[in-house]
């Protein structure tokens, strides 16, 4: 302990030009922790700060009994558990960055150009007509729009069909007495990947109402574990239903879908904005 | 003053993000100083 002390007071007690070090480093390391507690916390993962900080504060304390380890030891201990931190949500940073660049109107370059907006529309106006369709007859679907972050398992409980979206298909598959109606529809980018899945239920029961049955609890669960958006047809009502994060939204019209739809297909719209800014005026002005 | 107005507001969105950074940099900062000094 008394060596500890003597090692704080020859760190901090001697003035010198070291304090524009030690505040140019503290600087530095809010910054980065507040990034990274600032993801975690926009992402819905606040319990992960707990551990985060747990982690730092465990890595300080054992820096403190174990000086043979090194500071340096400490400092790289502290750095992956950040970088870990933040390759957990790197495609939402990366969407978050997307999403500042296109507000400046300077997008870079842009690797998958080969969706055209006008084909999303398409796929969009599918999906949102197939759900109205389904809402009209009372006939339940499960719709889940996934970034490619679906457990394995999930996908494979179910029956891979990796077809084109088109709202026959999708009325399809959910038409009572076909075999792939009874479970989830898992959308990937333009392609309907899988039907027939089976979703985690969710646990939280208190918070749910009791009207709310299986296709709801299922379609709620995995929003909590992933970081997906399900879209639920409730077979005796008919009201169609968003969720999100485990926030249930009901009774969602042609414009909420739209607008959930669209902000699921972003990169294709990113694409779009930077193709029309990047074109000349003149061209703008005489499609018009 | 807007730089005033959006530290405020700034502050009440992520008031507690600053906080938990603040300590955990100030903590780090001590533990690996003296860790060196060791």
């Amino acid at each position: 302990m008394e060596r500890i002390a003597k090692a704080f007071l020859t760190a901090f007690a001697t003035p010198s030009l070291s304090y524009i070090a030690y505040a140019l480093e503290w600087v530095l390391l809010f910054l980065l922790i507040f990034f990274v507690c600032k993801v975690l916390s926009d992402n819905n993962a606040a319990k992960l700060i707990v551990v985060y900080a747990t982690v730092i504060v465990s890595a300080g304390i054992w820096a403190f009994f174990f000086p043979e380890v090194g500071a340096w030891a400490f400092f790289f201990f502290v750095l992956l558990a950040s970088v870990f931190m933040l390759l957990l949500f790197s495609m939402e940073i990366k969407r978050t960055i997307w999403a500042k660049k296109n507000v400046a109107g300077t997008v870079g370059p842009v690797k998958n150009e080969t969706v055209e907006a006008p084909e999303t529309d398409a796929c969009i106006e599918a999906i949102i007509r197939a759900c109205q369709n389904m809402s009209k007859n009372d006939i339940g679907a499960l719709i889940v729009l996934s970034n490619g972050n679906l457990p394995k398992q999930i996908l494979e409980s179910g029956t891979v069909i990796n077809a084109d979206i088109s709202q026959q298909m999708i009325e399809g598959i959910f038409f009572p007495k076909a075999p792939l109606h009874d479970g989830a529809l898992v959308i990937e980018e333009h392609k309907l990947l899988a039907a027939g899945c089976f979703l985690p239920l969710t646990q939280n029961n208190e918070k749910y109402s009791k009207d709310l049955g299986t296709r709801h609890r299922a379609g709620i669960g995995i929003t909590e574990v992933t970081n997906v958006v399900s879209l639920i047809v409730s077979e005796e009502t008919g009201i169609i239903s968003i969720v999100k994060q485990g926030k249930i939204t009901r009774y969602a019209d042609y414009e909420m879908l739209r607008k959930e739809l669209r902000e699921y297909y972003w990169k294709d719209y990113a694409v779009d904005d930077h193709r029309r800014k990047s074109r000349p005026m003149e061209i703008r002005r005489t499609q018009r | 003053m807007k730089f005033f107005k959006w530290l405020k507001e700034f502050m009440t969105e992520n008031g507690w993000i600053v906080l938990i950074a603040f300590v955990l940099s100030l903590f780090f900062v001590v533990a690996f100083n003296t860790q060196l000094h060791l």
